[in-house]
């Protein structure tokens, strides 16, 4: 089990000490993922039931970044980015993280199976426990290929959107799943680029502390590259048409490819920031018209 | 120092308050939480037993 670096005087924790614990920001991408997987899924669903399905993504998502932290509390009182969070400064006690999580993540599932299906519940089971125990607890202080693996488990929303409206996993919610799959390492490797010298302090063997910069460069435009044609397959596969998604697509490619080339040539971490910031701005526009689309398909 | 020795207590009193309003919020929340759970609940369980798919 992970040791704490600072020892909390007494868990002062407020209301939005607690929040915090959720990851607001990590959760809005998967919320919004998860929300584009129920939109584009064929087949019905009572309104409030979709509602009750994406909040319960939303609870087992902050429910995983709470036990995340729990365990990283160590490392997180190390790194600049995180020592902020309530576990490194005492407010929240580990066992009130870890206990907050535990239920969080266990009613999440429960009440996704009561409003929706076996195979949502079991899917969202599935990624709380991939990002607890593959990505936060064997991979993430092991190995450089730590969010390549464990950025599985960030990809399941938009699947598990899928099946709660189908009680199935075709083949569209696996496009949208290795869409978020591979978006994730150049997404991260950027983060890893200009905060190398906090995974490094925290003995986290990002892929930029283990093989350098260079490497790592190579390795965001390799995956950038591959996101390219996977980007575009709905269209191939008929679940997003070519005016809106296909040019949107191709537009968001060009640029988060040409960021892409411009942090290979950049020695200092500028353009690394910028596709950071980018890389989610993408990840939101890709499935914004993913759903737009849909939604005007529906219409005509 | 006389200052000091009276300001002592009322710097307790201050971070108790601080330390019993913080409590509050937190059991405000909570009981929200609660209410809103029991609601949910409630509701999908008349959606699905009302055949709500």
């Amino acid at each position: 089990m992970a040791q704490t670096a600072t020892t909390p005087v007494s868990a002062s924790g407020d209301v939005l000490d607690y929040v915090a614990l959720l990851k607001p920001r990590v959760m809005s991408l998967v919320v919004f993922t998860g929300f584009a997987g129920l939109a584009v899924a064929p087949g019905e669903i009572h309104p409030l039931l979709a509602m009750v399905a994406v909040l319960c993504i939303a609870l087992a998502s902050g429910a995983a970044g709470a036990i995340n932290m729990w365990y990283d509390r160590d490392i997180d009182a190390l790194m600049e980015r995180t020592r902020g969070r309530p576990l490194p400064t005492g407010k929240i006690e580990p066992a009130e993280a870890l206990s907050f999580g535990v239920i969080l993540a266990s009613g999440a599932v429960m009440l996704m199976f009561l409003a929706t299906n076996a195979m949502a519940a079991v899917l969202l089971a599935t990624a709380v426990l991939f990002y607890v125990f593959v990505y936060t607890m064997w991979l993430k202080r092991r190995t450089p290929q730590n969010i390549v693996i464990g950025g599985a488990a960030g990809a399941f929303p938009p699947a598990i959107g899928w099946a709660a409206v189908t009680g199935d996993v075709g083949i569209e919610a696996a496009v949208m799943f290795l869409l978020i799959f591979f978006w994730t390492p150049p997404h991260f490797w950027a983060l890893a680029l200009y905060r190398e010298g906090d995974y490094a302090a925290a003995g986290v063997p990002m892929l930029p502390v283990v093989r350098g910069s260079a490497a790592t460069k190579r390795q965001m435009l390799l995956y950038t590259l591959l996101l390219a044609p996977l980007s575009l397959s709905p269209c191939f596969l008929g679940f997003a048409g070519w005016p809106l998604y296909g040019s949107a697509a191709l537009v968001l490619n060009a640029v988060f490819l040409a960021l892409a080339l411009a942090v290979m040539r950049d020695t200092t971490e500028t353009s690394a920031r910028r596709m950071f910031a980018f890389s989610i701005f993408y990840l939101f526009g890709l499935f914004a018209v993913l759903i737009a689309d849909n939604g005007l398909a529906g219409m005509l | 120092m006389t200052v000091d020795a009276m300001s002592q207590p009322e710097q307790n009193n201050s971070k108790n308050n601080d330390g019993a309003r913080r409590q509050r919020r937190k059991n405000y929340a909570l009981l929200a939480v609660l209410l809103a759970w029991v609601v949910i609940i409630y509701l999908v369980a008349i959606l699905r037993i009302g055949g709500g798919s």
